[in-house]
């Protein structure tokens, strides 16, 4: 599985809206809802990329479509997401930790984007007055690897994040 | 006429009907005089879960009103709009409780799931 580095939030979310978690990327355009239920809003951290290989260059592989041999270059990428776990007072600081649990388990199966996730850290729950709801922090820290993206002829298009490097 | 009797009757006449909901069920109806609250910062803020409308008022309510009572979410309705109580003081005279006074503030839309 792969995705854009700029999308990898959105990925986040929608892996954890897969596993029967309800999640909203960070800062939406639109007017803030009055929550019934615990929501885990997802923003990305950090980002660090790396050098991998020699001098990034990763080898080549066939390309089926082209019917050629591309040269693949790339870094591993280490991203670290924040998630931040509301739950309404109505399920109170509980509803923090049902949906830690729940992240917890889905963490188990990988992560996003085929990332895989390193390790993961949460802090504990405290009532935020700015949202009027419990709110617990949880990092998670996944690895990949991004790789350059080139037309036919070479020219650079871009980077894709892969979970894992194909060999 | 006392001042919590002219109270009372500003309040009755110049009051807008409202009702209380605690915890989402209705606990009481009655009348209260609104004023907004201008404040210097801005009224829509970009927050992690949206778009943040701050929209702050004054209420003076009659004594009718069960605002004081055991912990709990308080909710005024006032026609199709919500608010959340931030902060409230019942005002006395002497000993003689004579009106609600209460900031409020507008109430984000409900999340319908």
């Amino acid at each position: 599985m792969t995705a854009a580095l700029t999308a990898l939030r959105e990925a986040m979310t929608a892996f954890l809206t897969a596993r029967g978690i309800r999640a909203l990327s960070a800062w939406p355009g639109r007017g803030r809802l009055v929550r019934s239920a615990p929501l885990a809003v997802v923003q990305m951290g950090q980002v660090e990329a790396r050098p991998m290989g020699f001098q990034n260059y990763l080898g080549q592989v066939y390309d089926q479509e082209a019917g050629q041999w591309r040269e693949r270059y790339g870094q591993q990428v280490e991203v670290t997401f924040r998630l931040d776990l509301y739950s309404p007072e109505k399920t109170g600081e509980e509803g923090c930790r049902m949906l830690l649990d729940q992240a917890a388990g889905a963490f188990q199966t990988g992560g996003p984007a085929g990332l895989s996730v390193e390790k993961w850290t949460m802090e504990e729950p405290s009532f935020d007055q700015e949202s009027g709801m419990f709110r617990g922090k949880l990092s998670a820290v996944c690895r990949g690897t991004l790789e350059a993206v080139s037309d036919e002829e070479g020219a650079f298009l871009g980077f894709i994040v892969k979970g894992g490097l194909d060999t | 006429m006392s001042y919590g009797e002219i109270v009372a009757r500003l309040i009755r006449d110049f009051g807008e009907p409202v009702r209380l909901e605690r915890d989402g069920a209705v606990s009481g109806e009655g009348r209260a005089i609104f004023r907004p609250i201008l404040e210097e910062k801005d009224q829509f803020v970009p927050t992690r879960l949206g778009i943040r409308r701050r929209e702050r008022v004054l209420c003076l309510g009659g004594l009718e009103l069960p605002f004081g009572g055991e912990a709990g979410q308080t909710v005024l309705r006032r026609g199709p709009e919500a608010y959340d109580v931030v902060n409230l003081r019942e005002v006395t005279v002497g000993q003689e409780p004579v009106y609600w006074r209460a900031v409020l503030e507008l109430r984000d839309e409900e999340e319908r799931l």
